[in-house]
């Protein structure tokens, strides 16, 4: 087991490394000088010589890259252009809405597709079955982005239940946070809860095939303790990796969502930073994310073992 | 009876989808850039299908042809993406080794991005242009391309045949041309076709915040962005463009579906 999780720590490291590489070298395809760019057109030749020395332009390459990481690791990812502001705080502001929504929404996504994916794999081919597995198809191929469109319209706009533009922490006055998340966090849930619906279900129904299972009935146990105790456990540990894969790739991929809502969260931070050539709070959100999505599925790789202690014995 | 139901919506949809794209060339009902400002966000009607945008442009013009900018993309970044996918695929499946091992932890460490902020981040540093988007987005997806390959290579190259090609005494690139690569077509086509559906949603997400391809050349993605301030005045502007990607999603899925139940019986339910 220990073996196990220092093996999983150990693989992390690579990739982190070759994440911050390509982040570097992303501002660096960017054709002439690098705080010409991020400065723009017309900028004054004293405040580039500065940036040069800030960025160490002078240097070599593979030394640019060293002190840059050395920066990063002490928690300095440079300040913006645009606002003069310090990156690291950004993304610190930043990702506090962000996180709410992701997560309530995954967890959320998780207790759907749990319910609705095994009710659908144990009734299979019933009514409720085709029905589950058609409203997960169609949801499937609406973007995520139109659906909060629609509900802004219909819950905003038409019925004025809820505001359609704006927002306020959740640390300043958690109950109006509340009215602005609403939306977001249900068009989320929907949308997330597509994928991890079809995944719950068949394996669900990889695992009511199974043995065991019909061990369990003959013992007599009600299908509820069969379902709860016995199906759930092993069917649910794909569904975990998804669920860990999206949270990771959520991080910064509610962009879109952030941009219909107007929410001040990560993705939204990115966007404003690439349309205002802002490079480093783009090389900032991309490292940030990132890490982010690493460390969560690290995570979810130590937590498998819970659900299926198979994985150790490699 | 369901399978034949999504076999029948996927290629009547898909089908559809290419009618349409088909019909643009030769016929659109009205000029889409040309600007009416005497019939600016008018209603449905007979007249307008779907109503006239901000500047009085037919929204039904213009979805066809951001149809056809949408599927041209998603070819585009399709191929790309599939050919150097394979590629790669083919070297860290078959080589194994060191090169598989740097190949995949690049791999991975693209993985880690977000998808559309990664793409978001190369359309920023490449320009914004429909060249950058097909580059950016095929660089996004590449990693899964090479995954599935890479998977589909480590099985085929332990069979029997593989094995005989090698004791036979052909070159590496012969047995992998000869043997290996005709035996992943099935799942190529599986994953063309899912990639297909992501790249449309991925490249209406990044019209939809502002890097897509630049107006006035419409996509659905920018049509759903330009309608988001006049969703008061004209909620209809946020309908049309986003039934035409669901219908498009839909149609793709379930020929995706009908395609892998096809390939891989295993999956067959």
């Amino acid at each position: 087991m220990i073996g196990y999780i220092l093996r999983r720590l150990l693989m992390a490291i690579p990739t982190l490394l070759i994440v911050a590489l390509i982040v570097f070298f992303l501002v660096r395809l960017i054709p002439g000088d690098p705080a010409q760019v991020m400065l723009g057109e017309g900028a004054d030749p004293a405040a580039i010589a500065a940036l040069h020395a800030e960025l160490g332009l002078d240097k070599p390459i593979p030394v640019q890259f060293v002190t840059w990481l050395g920066h990063v690791f002490s928690g300095d990812l440079g300040t913006s252009v645009v606002t003069g502001e310090p990156v690291t705080e950004l993304l610190l502001s930043r990702a506090e809405t962000t996180a709410v929504v992701v997560l309530l929404s995954v967890g959320l996504a998780t207790i759907v597709a749990i319910v609705a994916g095994m009710f659908a794999a144990w009734r299979r081919d019933s009514r409720a079955d085709l029905a589950v597995m058609g409203a997960a198809s169609l949801i499937l191929a609406v973007p995520s982005f139109w659906l909060g469109l629609l509900l802004l319209l219909i819950f905003g706009v038409w019925l004025h239940w809820l505001p359609v533009v704006g927002y306020v922490p959740f640390s300043e006055d958690p109950l109006a946070a509340l009215t602005f998340l609403i939306l977001p966090v249900v068009t989320l849930t929907i949308s997330e809860s597509g994928v991890l619906i079809r995944m719950m279900r068949s394996s669900t129904i990889d695992v009511l095939r199974l043995d065991y299972v019909t061990h369990a009935r003959a013992k007599g146990l009600t299908e509820r303790t069969v379902l709860a105790r016995h199906v759930f456990p092993n069917a649910f540990a794909p569904t975990l990796t998804l669920v860990g894969l999206t949270l990771g790739r959520l991080f910064g991929g509610i962009a879109v969502i952030e941009t219909v809502f107007t929410l001040p969260g990560l993705g939204r931070l990115m966007v404003t930073g690439v349309l205002s050539r802002d490079y480093p709070v783009v090389q900032g959100c991309l490292l940030f994310t990132a890490c982010i999505y690493v460390v969560v599925n690290l995570i979810v790789d130590l937590l498998y073992p819970v659900f299926d202690p198979r994985v150790t014995v490699e | 009876m369901k399978g034949r139901f999504s076999r029948l919506l996927g290629f009547g949809l898909v089908g559809l989808l290419l009618v349409v794209v088909l019909l643009g060339f030769v016929w659109l009902p009205y000029d889409p850039l040309a600007i009416d400002l005497d019939h600016t966000l008018a209603a449905p009607s007979l007249v307008h299908w779907f109503g006239t945008d901000e500047f009085g442009r037919d929204v039904a013009s213009r979805a066809m042809l951001g149809a056809r900018e949408s599927v041209l993309i998603a070819v585009q970044t399709v191929t790309v993406a599939i050919v150097a996918g394979t590629l790669l695929g083919l070297v860290t499946g078959f080589l194994r080794g060191w090169t598989d091992r740097i190949l995949m932890t690049f791999s991975d460490a693209l993985l880690a991005f977000p998808g559309i902020l990664l793409a978001l981040a190369l359309v920023s540093v490449l320009g914004s242009s429909r060249h950058s988007i097909v580059i950016a987005l095929a660089i996004a997806y590449l990693p899964a391309t090479v995954r599935v390959v890479r998977a589909a290579v480590l099985s085929i190259r332990e069979r029997e045949y593989v094995e005989a090609s090698r004791v036979a005494g052909d070159s590496v690139i012969y047995t992998m041309w000869r043997h290996v690569l005709p035996n992943t077509v099935p799942q190529l086509l599986v994953l063309a076709t899912s990639l297909f559906g992501w790249v449309i949603l991925s490249e209406s997400a990044l019209s939809f915040l502002g890097v897509g391809v630049p107006p006035p050349a419409p996509t659905w993605g920018n049509m759903l962005s330009s309608a988001r301030p006049y969703m008061y005045a004209a909620s209809w502007l946020s309908i049309a463009p986003g039934l035409c990607i669901v219908a498009t999603l839909l149609g793709i899925n379930m020929l995706g579906d009908t395609l892998r139940d096809r390939f891989d019986p295993r999956g067959r339910s």
